[in-house]
């Protein structure tokens, strides 16, 4: 073994320069310019790396392989007193050692390049080569995946390629949403990286040289379905991008909770969503609606009488916990959001906002920290316990300079003092800056301990109305002071929330005529409405009867039709992933979140998903009768069908080499060439005809 | 397997695609012989080899080395088997020395001094890189590899593809060294009939997949006839000769080889509307050549004529 480890490493050592060249070139395009002054540099890193990590494995993956597939290197090595299993793993340790070394001796220079001139000259941080060194390992699942497709005997034109597309779907997949990896999320990444080169590396071993044929083919089974299912769901996407693109965005209709303005009640109105001819915006129209009263029955077609105005996006959500506050920005990010004259800001992620100045040179030169503002080059003071730019999106918008806000309390800096000034003492469990559309100052509400309070934002004369919205599509050029008005924070009231709401994600809220409403979510049809001087009290009902709008697309469509092409396993795993990342990237997946509660889409989806299914099965059962499959294995691959759907039949012609026939001498049917008898009449082979001309003496 | 035996296969097969290179191969490998293993190219020799080596899955029947299926040898079965690939294949990269560590670090029973005493016999420099040598003493390195292991069987594919004649002596020489004992074997796949003829003991010819010929060499050349027919035309199309392998022209005179000749094939041979018949000796290389030409259909490259 240690031979075989040292031939490999002698023969592909040589390739080490050219992998430092091209490391190196991504972390000197991952650089930020001299120009000007921006954040990112490990999302650049890591997709640079993304493309190039990938492009290596499977150069090692093809370079080790290609000659030792040949008969006469492949005769010289295996004659050998070494076991197949020996060759294998002397490849892929040799291959780990040549690539790890490629990538990561210029990333530990880099990073110390980084420590030695970061931050004070970039805001970028030697902690940011973290992600792309996880994406990089999980990048090296490439080479397994290119020693299957090598040692495969089927046609390249045919599913050859397969193994190699789980590898590269995972690899693109996370280093594309690596511009959020912190240090939490790349160890995770580096874990996800190591089960994957683990579990691709048993499936490639049972692949060399058709060693699994015989013990492991279930790894093979395995594998190779996975990537089918990822082929089934890829063309379905695809077809549902171009549906997408041509077909019309139907009118959508919704029932939802709006506040009215003038009296302050919860109503549930129907509206109707639709794209304006003209300018091409979605705009919405009420078609009915009634107030939540305490009646049992709610019926939302009622037609509204008289001119009644209500406020758009009533209910605000705010997350529970600051647990569940998303995203996580990665180490170091750009604070747009915090705009100041002459400086850009940058959050990094140990709490602090950093100021930087881009003429006539980049400079680091303030620090701002929950207790005060510091000169740049140290991270001084007390820091922020969260990125703490999430928030008064209102306030951006309008031109005013954000407080800013984390899990102790909100704040305000005095660009003149140079100081910071807090507005409220937290704790902060959740929170929401509300965003009125009649031009009124935002409001806030706080959740702190169990206890939600309303607060309101008054100038230095008591006054609310200091605030001076834009007009519609303007935003202000134009930073207006805070300060002027020595903003101060008072609460409106305050409401104990029920545990059970409590214990909730996030919950959408609202303030009524009688205190604070509080909404499960849009979906619901009961909300708790709270005050500070009675019990909480639940409003519950039902709606009348023909009124049950399906939620999220009203009519047929192609594309929830299309979705339920995709194999079970994928829906499922889509969904598991929408869970734990609401945010995530599937745009299928953002579609089903709509049609699950859609009676009349559901119904759709099973239906075609049911059909799928069923050519599917016919699919299998044709395939396992051509390619002979014993019944079990038969009843096997019909029953993954499932889960599988329209992979199953695809994951069969990969796993399998279609048998070659002969006719049978003997019945002059097609017989199998590999079968020592006929299977149909139980003729062994005819010995060829003797030519008399043979000469066999009696020693052979 | 019978241990008189370090070869046999049963039945071998195998397809390349829809096309059988080796058909139902019934074939023995006695111990302690050298058997030459003839047959043009495409004939089926390396796919044979490769599927004893156990590098090539058959795609029906057994064959067994040493008294192991081949698809599952050890490698302790390995150790006792020497092998040399076509064209002496050697890692460019590597040095002399670095082949002979190579050898030891994957060969239990390693014999450093033979492979050095081999390698100076054919005055190499053990530093010198495997690019950098001539083709023999590449084939020098390859055999000194292969021996050095101390193996009970030898199998050869077309060791002597382009040696010079010192090198060919030497490899000759090693074979016939080697097999002194009486305890080794050797299988030695070769176009060069002269070669075969001075170091093996046994022939097995490969014709489009099949052994027509598995026998002693005397036995082959005893039971290999030939005649000169003067014939204006090919004497073998209006009659036929029983065991006729080959009937090639000669000028104006036809040369008919035929296996096993008897007194069916003496009265046929009388019968032929031929104006001279004479009887003459048939070496080894027209015996054998004689049976690989019954697949190609020219016998030069200036005459199409067919055989």
């Amino acid at each position: 073994m240690k031979a075989l480890i040292w031939k490999e490493l002698r023969e592909n050592g040589r390739w080490l320069p050219l992998g430092w060249v091209i490391v190196t070139f991504a972390c000197l395009m991952s650089l930020p310019s001299r120009q000007y002054v921006e954040a990112g540099l490990s999302s650049r890193l890591t997709l640079g790396l993304a493309l190039l990590g990938p492009l290596m494995a499977f150069s090692l993956g093809v370079l080790q392989t290609f000659r030792d597939t040949q008969a006469a290197a492949g005769g010289y090595l295996q004659h050998r007193c070494v076991t197949e299993q020996q060759v294998f793993w002397s490849k892929m340790i040799a291959a780990m050692v040549v690539y790890l070394t490629a990538i990561v001796l210029p990333l530990v220079l880099f990073a110390c390049w980084i420590e030695m001139h970061g931050l004070e000259k970039y805001p970028m941080r030697p902690i940011e080569v973290l992600p792309a060194l996880a994406c990089s390992l999980l990048a090296f699942s490439l080479y397994p995946a290119t020693l299957m497709m090598m040692t495969r005997s089927a046609s390249w034109w045919g599913t050859r390629w397969f193994p190699m597309v789980f590898a590269v779907s995972i690899t693109g997949v996370f280093s594309l949403a690596s511009d959020h990896y912190a240090m939490k999320m790349s160890f995770v990444v580096g874990f996800i990286a190591i089960a994957v080169v683990s579990w691709l590396s048993l499936t490639a071993l049972s692949f060399w040289h058709g060693h699994g044929e015989r013990t492991h083919r279930w790894l093979q089974v395995g594998y190779l379905s996975v990537c089918s299912v990822i082929i089934v769901t890829f063309g379905v996407h695809l077809v549902w991008g171009i549906v997408g693109e041509t077909e019309p965005s139907p009118d959508q209709v919704y029932n939802q909770f709006e506040i009215e303005t003038k009296t302050r009640k919860p109503w549930l109105l129907m509206l109707q969503f639709y794209e304006d001819e003209k300018t091409h915006k979605q705009k919405r129209r009420v078609l009915g609606g009634a107030p939540i009263d305490g009646s049992p029955v709610i019926d939302p077609t009622t037609p509204i009488s008289g001119e009644k105005e209500f406020t758009e996006y009533g209910f605000n959500y705010m997350f529970t916990s600051e647990l569940n506050v998303y995203p996580n920005y990665g180490f170091i990010n750009a604070a747009t959001e915090f705009e100041r004259s002459q400086l850009q800001y940058f959050y990094d992620d140990r709490g602090y906002l950093l100021g930087y100045q881009a003429k006539p040179k980049v400079r680091w030169v303030q620090t701002i920290a929950a207790d005060g503002v510091y000169k740049g080059g140290e991270l001084a003071g007390k820091p922020f316990t969260r990125r703490p730019i999430d928030g008064f999106r209102s306030f951006r918008e309008a031109g005013y300079p954000i407080p800013l806000i984390d899990s102790n309390g909100v704040y305000l800096v005095d660009d003149d003092s140079g100081s910071i000034r807090t507005l409220i003492e937290g704790p902060i469990d959740g929170q929401i800056v509300t965003d009125p559309k009649d031009g009124s100052t935002p409001r806030m509400f706080i959740l702190s301990q169990g206890t939600l309070s309303e607060y309101r934002f008054l100038n230095a004369s008591g006054s609310e109305d200091w605030f001076e919205a834009p007009p519609e599509g303007v935003r202000f050029e134009k930073l207006q002071s805070l300060a002027v008005h020595g903003l101060v924070a008072e609460i409106v009231q305050s409401v104990q929330v029920p545990d059970s709401l409590l214990n909730r994600r996030h919950f959408g809220v609202a303030t009524t005529d009688t205190g604070i409403a509080v909404l499960e979510d849009e979906w619901s049809r009961r909300f708790c409405q709270l005050s500070s001087d009675k019990p909480a009290e639940l409003i519950e009902f039902s709606l009348a009867s023909g009124t049950e709008i399906p939620r999220g697309y009203y009519h047929f469509n192609l594309k929830t039709a299309l979705c339920g092409l995709i194999p079970a396993a994928m829906l499922a795993a889509m969904r598991a992933w929408n869970l734990v990342d609401s945010n995530s990237g599937f745009s299928a997946g953002y579609w089903l979140q709509g049609v699950w509660l859609n009676d009349f889409q559901t119904t759709v989806l099973f239906s075609v998903f049911a059909v799928a299914c069923l050519v599917a099965v016919l699919l299998t059962l044709v395939i396992a009768w051509k390619y002979e499959l014993n019944r079990r294995t038969t009843m096997g691959w019909v029953t993954s069908v499932l889960a599988l759907g329209l992979a199953a039949p695809l994951a069969m012609i990969a796993t399998y080499d279609r048998p070659r026939r002969e006719l049978c001498s003997a019945c002059s049917k097609a017989r199998r060439i590999d079968a020592a008898t006929c299977e149909h009449c139980g003729a062994e082979w005819q010995v060829p005809m003797s030519e008399g001309i043979e000469i066999v003496d009696r020693a052979a | 397997m019978s241990d008189t035996h370090v070869i046999r296969t049963e039945r071998l097969t195998r397809y390349f695609g829809r096309r059988s290179v080796v058909r139902e191969l019934n074939f023995t490998v006695p111990r302690g012989s050298v058997v030459g293993l003839l047959g043009l190219n495409g004939a089926g020799k390396t796919t044979t080899i490769r599927m004893l080596m156990g590098f090539l899955e058959p795609t029906r029947g057994t064959c067994q080395v040493l008294g192991h299926d081949s698809r599952t040898l050890s490698p302790e079965t390995r150790a006792r088997i020497g092998h040399t690939v076509e064209g002496h294949f050697l890692y460019p990269w590597m040095r002399v020395r670095d082949c002979e560590r190579f050898g030891r670090e994957t060969h239990p029973k390693w014999d450093v001094t033979f492979f050095e005493q081999s390698v100076r016999r054919f005055g190499i420099d053990c530093e010198a890189k495997v690019s950098w040598l001539s083709r023999g003493q590449r084939a020098g390195v390859s055999l000194a590899s292969t021996l050095a292991g101390d193996p009970e069987l030898l199998i050869l594919d077309d060791p002597a593809l382009g040696l010079d004649p010192v090198s060919r002596r030497a490899l000759n020489e090693t074979i016939i060294e080697f097999c002194e004992s009486g305890e080794r074997t050797v299988l030695l796949s070769s176009h060069l009939l002269d070669d075969v003829e001075r170091v093996a003991d046994r022939v097995a010819l490969m014709v489009d997949g099949r052994m027509l010929v598995d026998s002693t060499l005397d036995d082959f050349r005893s039971r290999v006839t030939a005649w000169i027919v003067d014939s204006a035309e090919d004497p073998t199309i209006h009659h036929t000769i029983p065991g006729m392998v080959h009937c090639r022209p000669i000028g104006s005179r036809w040369h008919v080889t035929v296996a096993d000749a008897g007194a069916e094939t003496e009265t046929a041979i009388d019968h032929l509307n031929a104006a001279s018949v004479e009887r003459v000796d048939v070496t080894f290389e027209d015996a054998v050549l004689a049976y690989l030409s019954r697949s190609r259909v020219g016998h030069s490259f200036y005459s199409g004529a067919a055989s």
